[in-house]
C-alpha cells in the first residue's frame, strides 16, 4: 500500500523531471559563485602589479552579501522554474487525470512534489556555499569574510526560495492554466505588498506628520525579503542595503512562516482541488472572481484612497483630479476584462463580468472608508512622555554611501537603538502635540510650511515606542528643543555605548583616507589612539563629529562586521580627538618629509607664481584649516586662501614658509587647531601607471592665519 | 467486484452523471457505449476515483475508489487524451510506471513492445497518433493490474492493430482474471469483444445487460400466412415489436427461441424465418421500449465513421 505522506519512489520520479533546469541552475550559479572571489583576484593582482595597492593593505573584509547578491536569482528565475514545472501537470487534462489517477494520496503527492523542488534549492544553496567557502578559504590571505554571515545569507536565502515556491504552489492550486499560474503567482507574491507600500507611501508624502517609516509594523518593507529584494528596482526601499534586507531577522521569520502558511493553504486546496481544473483559468468561477476582483480592486482602491487622503490633508480636490479617478476606475474595470479574456481565452466571457466589476468599485470605496479611520487614527496619537517606553532619533549624515553594501555605524546605531531617557521623551512627546496642534489648524501642506518658517522649526524622525507598535512620526522641534536634545543623549546609557562602541584593533579593517598612505602598523598605532580618545572626550563632542553634516577632514574607516552586519564608520580626525590628531599630523609629516611633500610644498609656497594661481592640472595645493573647536576655517585652494588675506597674505606666507622648512623638528600641538597644507601631484606614464607623491604637511595654527576673509 | 451507486457528476451547470448506477463483476469486459458527451468518459474517471462524485459512490470490494490508494494501486486509467513525459520514450515511461505500480512487468512490456513492433528508445513524441495508443496500452497491460480502463481506446487504430489490442486485453483477463471497462462511441467496436455492455445517453444509464444475454433473449423473426392475420394470432408470446407488411410480418420477439418457434410452427405459416438481431438493432429496440426516440442517438455519425 503507498503511504499516506511521502512516496520515495515518486520522490526520485519527480527529482528527475526537475533535473534539467534543477541541474542547470546549479552549475550556473556555482559558477556565478566561483566567479566572484576570482575576479576580485585577479583585479587585486592587477591592482599590485601596476601599483595601485600593495599586499599592505590585504587581507580585506568582504561584504559577502553584496559580493553575491546576485543568489537572490534563485527565488528571481530557479525556484519559479522549478515549481511551475514541477506542479505543470495540474494545467492539462491529460496529465492531471493520469497524476490523479495513480495510487498516491493527495496529501504523499503534494508532500512528495514539495520535497523534490526544497531538495534541489537546498542542493544549490548548499553547494553554492560550500564552493565559496573553500575559494575564500584559499584565497585568505587576500580576503576576509564572515563565515556567520554567509551562513545567516544561505538560511535567508532558503526562507525566500521557499516562500517562493509556496507562493507559486498556491498559484498552481488556484488556477488550472500557466498563463494563470504565472498571473496568480505575481499577484500572491507582489499585490499583498504593493498595497501595504502604496498605502504607506501615499499617507507618508501627504501627511506632514509622518516619516517614511511605517504606518503599521506589517507594513515594514524588511519583513517579506522577496518583495524586498524584486520591488528594489522600482525604487520601492531602495533607500535599505540588500545587507539588511537579507540579514533581518524578522524578515527572515516572517518569510518563513508567510512560506508556511501559504503551504499549507496549497495543501489543503490541493486536497479539495478538482482534477477538471486542469485547463481551466481558475478551479472554478469564485475563484475567477476573485483573482480578476483583487487585480480591479487594487487599482480602484489606489485611486480613491488619494481622493479620500486629499481630503482629510485639505488639498484643493479639482476637477482634473476627479477626471483622473474616474479614468483609474475605467482602467481597473478594462484590467479585469482583459484579464478575463487572456486567461478564460473567450471573448464573451467578458459581458458575465461586468457585475463583478460594479462589486469590485463598491468593495473599494468600503476599503476606503476603513482606511479614512486609520488615516485619522494618526492625528489622534499624542502620547505623554510616561506613556512613551523608548523613542528613537533617525539621523541621516547623507556623507556616507559604501559602494560594498556596509551600512553606516552611526546611522544604523541611531535607527537601532532606543532611549529611555525621560527628558528626550518628553521634549519629544511635548513636540508631537505641539506639531498636531499647529497642522490641525493649519491643515493645507502649504499653510503648515508657511507655519514651520515663521517659527523656525526643524524636522526630526522620531519613533515612538509605546508597549505596542512603534510609531513614526516626524515631529518639529525648535532650536532650544534641539539643543536640550543633544545634551540630554549623553545620559542615554544604551545610546551612548553603542555610538563610542567601535570593535577593538583585531577584529576592525581600519584605514584612512586621505593622501597619505600608511602602512598596517601605524594605522593600528593611530587607531589604539582614537580608541582612548573617544573614553576620553565628551560624549556631545563625539555625537557632534559623527553625525555632522558636512565633512571636510580626512577621515579613519573602520570597517568590522557585528551580528551578521558589515558596517562602516567614518570618524574624521578632528582636533577633537587630540591624541588621534596630533599622531595624524605627525605621520602626515613624517611621510611628507621621507616622500618629499615637504620639499614640494615648501618650493610651491616659495614661487610667488604658485602662490598667486592655480597649479597645472596635475598639481594642486590646498589649505585646511581648523580651529580648536573643530571648527573649519578654510578649506580652499592656496591661491585663493593668498587673494582672501588681502595685505597680510606676505607675512602670513613667511610665516608659513618658516613653520614648512622647521616641519622635521616642529610639534603640532593640534589642541590649538591646525593647518593642513595638502598637496596633489599625480604623474602618469603613457602605460597609464602612476606615481603619487601627494601629501600632507601639518603645521600648527597661528592666529593670524585666520584673519583671511573667508570662513568656510 | 465494482458497485457504482446513484452516481452524479456535474460541471457548472452541466450534468454529466445522472444517478448512475451498475455493478461491474471481475473477470469481465465491460463495454460502455454511448454518443458524444454521454458522460462515458466522465464515468470512467469517477470509476478510476480521478474525479469525485458529486453524489453517490463507487465502491471496490466494498472500499471507495476515491482518495483510497489501496484501491487504486489495483487500476489503471488509459484516458482518451493520452499522458507522457515531455520528450520521454517508452523505457522512460516504462520506468515511470514501474515507479508506481508494483506489478510492473518488464519482460511482460518488452514482449509486448515487440509484438506491437514499436521502438522503446525513440521519443513518443514523434509516434503517431495510433502508435502512441498503443503505447498506452502496452504500459496499461504491463502493470499487470486488476482493473484496466481504457477510454476510447480503439481510436486512431488500424483494424489490425485493433485486433490485437482486443486480442491483448482478452488474453489479460483469461489469464489473471482482470476486469476490463472499454468505452467507445462505437457499438460494433465492442460487440465482439465484451461480456457485459453499457449504453450511456445524456449522463443516464439507458442500458446494461449481458451480452449473451441480450443476444440470445431477443431474435427477429419474419413469419407469412396464406389468409389474413394480425398481431392478436400470437397472443401470449411477448412480441417487442410487430410490423405488417402485405402477407408478411417481421416481429422482434423476447423469451425462449426454440419455445417460440414450436409456437409459431403449429400456426402452420407459409413462411417462417428466426434471423438473430445486431447489438445495434437490439439497443435500438431497448431504447424504444425505454421512451427513448429512435433519433435520439445518432447511430448514423458512427456508422459513417466505422465505415
Amino acid at each position: 500500500m503507498k503511504k499516506r505522506w511521502f512516496d520515495k519512489k515518486q520522490y526520485l520520479e519527480t527529482m528527475n523531471q526537475l533535473k534539467l533546469p534543477g541541474i542547470l541552475f546549479t552549475l550556473f550559479f556555482a559558477a556565478m559563485i566561483l566567479y566572484i572571489p576570482l575576479r576580485s583576484y585577479m583585479g587585486v593582482q592587477e591592482s599590485i602589479r601596476v601599483g595601485t595597492k600593495t599586499m599592505n593593505q590585504f587581507p580585506m573584509i568582504v561584504n559577502y552579501i553584496s559580493e553575491h547578491s546576485g543568489l537572490v536569482l534563485t527565488f528571481m528565475f530557479y525556484t519559479p522554474t522549478l515549481t511551475l514545472m514541477c506542479w505543470n501537470f495540474l494545467t492539462k487534462r491529460n496529465a492531471s487525470d493520469f497524476y490523479d489517477s495513480l495510487p498516491y494520496k493527495r496529501s504523499c503527492t503534494f508532500l512528495t512534489h514539495v520535497s523534490a523542488i526544497v531538495t534541489y534549492q537546498v542542493i544549490t544553496l548548499v553547494l553554492c556555499g560550500v564552493v565559496s567557502a573553500i575559494v575564500y578559504g584559499i584565497l585568505s590571505d587576500y580576503f576576509i569574510i564572515d563565515y556567520g554571515t554567509m551562513c545567516q545569507m544561505y538560511v535567508v536565502l532558503f526562507a525566500a526560495n521557499l516562500l517562493c515556491m509556496s507562493a507559486i504552489t498556491l498559484a498552481c492550486m488556484l488556477t488550472g492554466t500557466i498563463f494563470a499560474n504565472i498571473c496568480v503567482s505575481g499577484m500572491i507574491l507582489f499585490i499583498p505588498r504593493l498595497l501595504m507600500y502604496g498605502v504607506n507611501a501615499m499617507v507618508n508624502a501627504s501627511i506632514v506628520i509622518m516619516t517614511d517609516g511605517n504606518l503599521l509594523p506589517i507594513f515594514d518593507k524588511k519583513l517579506n525579503i522577496i518583495t524586498s529584494i524584486c520591488l528594489q528596482m522600482f525604487d520601492v526601499g531602495a533607500s535599505i542595503s540588500v545587507s539588511e534586507k537579507l540579514l533581518n531577522v524578522k524578515g527572515m521569520a516572517y518569510t518563513f512562516g508567510l512560506a508556511v502558511i501559504y503551504g499549507i493553504i496549497a495543501f489543503v486546496l490541493y486536497q479539495k482541488r478538482k482534477s477538471e481544473a486542469a485547463g481551466l483559468a481558475a478551479v472554478n468561477r469564485r475563484v475567477q472572481a476573485c483573482i480578476r476582483g483583487v487585480l480591479g480592486f487594487v487599482i480602484a482602491f489606489i485611486g480613491l484612497f488619494s481622493i479620500m487622503l486629499s481630503w482629510v490633508t485639505g488639498t484643493d480636490i479639482r476637477i482634473g483630479d476627479i477626471v483622473s479617478e474616474l479614468v483609474v476606475l475605467v482602467i481597473a474595470a478594462m484590467v479585469m476584462l482583459v484579464y478575463e479574456s487572456m486567461a478564460t481565452k473567450r471573448v464573451h466571457g467578458i459581458l458575465k463580468c461586468i457585475p463583478s466589476i460594479f462589486v469590485v468599485y463598491a468593495v473599494s470605496v468600503v476599503a476606503v472608508f476603513g482606511m479614512y479611520g486609520v488615516v485619522r487614527n494618526i492625528f489622534s496619537y499624542q502620547p505623554a512622555a510616561n506613556q512613551v517606553d523608548a523613542v528613537q532619533i533617525n539621523i541621516s549624515n547623507n556623507q556616507y554611501w559604501s559602494y560594498s553594501g556596509a551600512e553606516d555605524y552611526f546611522q544604523e546605531m541611531n535607527r537601532k537603538i532606543k532611549i529611555d531617557d525621560e527628558q528626550i521623551k518628553d521634549i519629544l512627546c511635548t513636540a508631537l502635540q505641539e506639531t498636531i496642534t499647529a497642522y490641525e489648524s493649519n491643515r493645507s501642506e502649504e499653510a503648515f510650511y508657511e507655519y514651520r518658517r515663521k517659527n523656525q522649526l526643524y524636522a526630526y524622525e522620531v519613533v515612538f515606542y509605546d508597549g505596542h507598535f512603534a510609531k513614526n512620526r516626524t515631529v518639529y522641534l525648535t532650536e532650544k528643543q534641539m539643543n536640550e536634545v543633544a545634551q540630554r543623549l549623553q545620559y542615554a546609557n544604551s545610546y551612548k555605548e553603542a555610538m563610542t562602541d567601535l570593535p577593538a584593533l583585531q577584529e576592525a579593517d581600519v584605514s584612512v583616507e586621505g593622501a597619505v598612505e600608511f602602512t598596517k602598523e601605524e594605522i593600528k598605532d593611530l587607531y589604539k589612539l582614537l580608541l582612548e580618545d573617544i573614553q576620553g572626550i565628551p560624549f556631545a563632542q563625539w555625537y557632534s563629529l559623527v553625525t555632522k553634516q558636512n565633512r571636510n577632514e580626512n577621515e579613519i574607516t573602520i570597517r568590522f562586521t557585528r551580528d551578521g552586519h558589515l558596517y562602516q564608520a567614518n570618524v574624521p580626525i578632528s582636533v577633537i580627538l587630540p591624541q588621534t590628531s596630533a599622531k595624524y599630523a605627525q605621520m602626515c609629516n613624517e611621510k611628507a618629509i621621507q616622500s618629499g611633500t615637504k620639499q614640494a610644498v615648501l618650493e610651491k609656497l616659495q614661487n610667488s607664481e604658485t602662490t598667486k594661481k592655480n597649479l597645472e592640472s596635475n598639481e594642486r595645493l590646498h589649505i585646511f584649516i581648523m580651529d580648536k573647536t573643530g571648527t573649519i576655517w578654510i578649506n580652499d585652494a592656496f591661491d585663493t586662501y593668498m587673494k582672501d588675506c588681502g595685505t597680510q597674505a606676505d607675512e602670513i606666507l613667511a610665516s608659513m614658509i618658516q613653520q614648512v622648512s622647521a616641519v622635521d623638528s616642529l610639534e603640532v600641538r593640534t589642541q590649538e587647531g591646525v593647518v593642513a597644507l595638502r598637496y596633489y601631484n599625480y604623474e602618469y606614464n603613457e602605460k597609464g601607471e602612476g606615481k603619487d607623491t601627494s601629501g600632507i604637511v601639518y603645521i600648527p595654527l597661528l592666529p593670524e592665519y585666520m584673519t583671511a576673509d573667508t570662513t568656510y | 467486484m465494482i458497485q457504482v451507486h446513484a452516481v452524479s457528476k456535474k460541471f457548472e451547470d452541466f450534468v454529466a452523471l445522472d444517478k448512475v448506477s451498475c455493478q461491474i463483476e471481475e473477470g469481465c469486459i465491460y463495454g460502455m457505449v454511448g454518443s458524444n458527451g454521454a458522460g462515458k468518459s466522465t464515468f470512467l474517471r469517477v470509476l478510476a476515483g480521478i474525479y469525485r462524485t458529486d453524489e453517490g459512490v463507487v465502491n471496490y470490494d466494498g472500499k471507495e475508489v476515491y482518495e483510497n490508494s489501496s484501491v487504486k494501486e489495483n487500476i489503471v486509467y488509459v484516458g482518451d487524451e493520452l499522458f507522457f513525459l515531455a520528450g520521454a520514450n517508452m523505457e522512460r515511461m516504462a520506468k515511470l510506471y514501474a515507479s508506481v505500480y508494483e506489478r510492473f512487468d518488464y519482460e511482460r512490456f518488452k514482449y509486448l513492445v515487440s509484438v506491437f513492433g514499436l521502438d522503446s528508445k525513440k521519443s513518443i513524441q514523434g509516434f503517431s497518433k495510433g502508435m502512441k495508443r498503443q503505447v498506452a496500452t502496452i504500459l496499461a497491460l504491463s502493470t499487470k493490474a486488476k482493473y484496466m480502463f481504457f477510454d476510447e481506446t480503439f481510436d486512431g487504430l488500424d483494424p489490425v492493430m485493433r485486433n490485437l489490442v482486443k486480442k491483448c486485453i482478452c488474453s489479460d483477463v483469461l489469464e489473471y482474471h482482470t476486469t476490463a471497462i472499454i468505452t467507445s462511441h462505437s457499438l460494433r467496436e465492442l460487440e465482439d469483444i465484451c461480456d457485459h455492455l453499457a449504453l450511456l445517453h445524456r449522463g443516464g444509464m439507458v442500458l446494461d445487460s449481458d451480452v449473451i444475454d441480450l443476444k440470445t433473449a431477443r431474435f427477429k423473426v419474419q413469419i407469412g400466412f396464406r389468409e389474413e392475420f394480425n398481431e392478436e394470432l400470437f397472443e401470449g408470446m411477448q412480441i417487442a415489436r410487430f410490423k405488417k407488411q402485405g402477407s408478411v410480418a417481421s416481429m422482434i420477439v423476447n423469451g425462449d427461441r426454440e419455445e417460440t418457434v414450436a409456437k409459431l410452427e403449429q400456426l402452420h405459416p407459409a413462411l417462417l424465418d428466426v434471423l438473430p438481431l445486431s447489438l445495434e438493432e437490439i439497443f435500438t429496440y431497448e431504447m424504444e421500449a425505454l421512451g427513448y426516440a429512435f433519433d435520439e442517438i445518432d447511430w448514423t455519425a458512427e456508422r459513417g465513421m466505422d465505415s
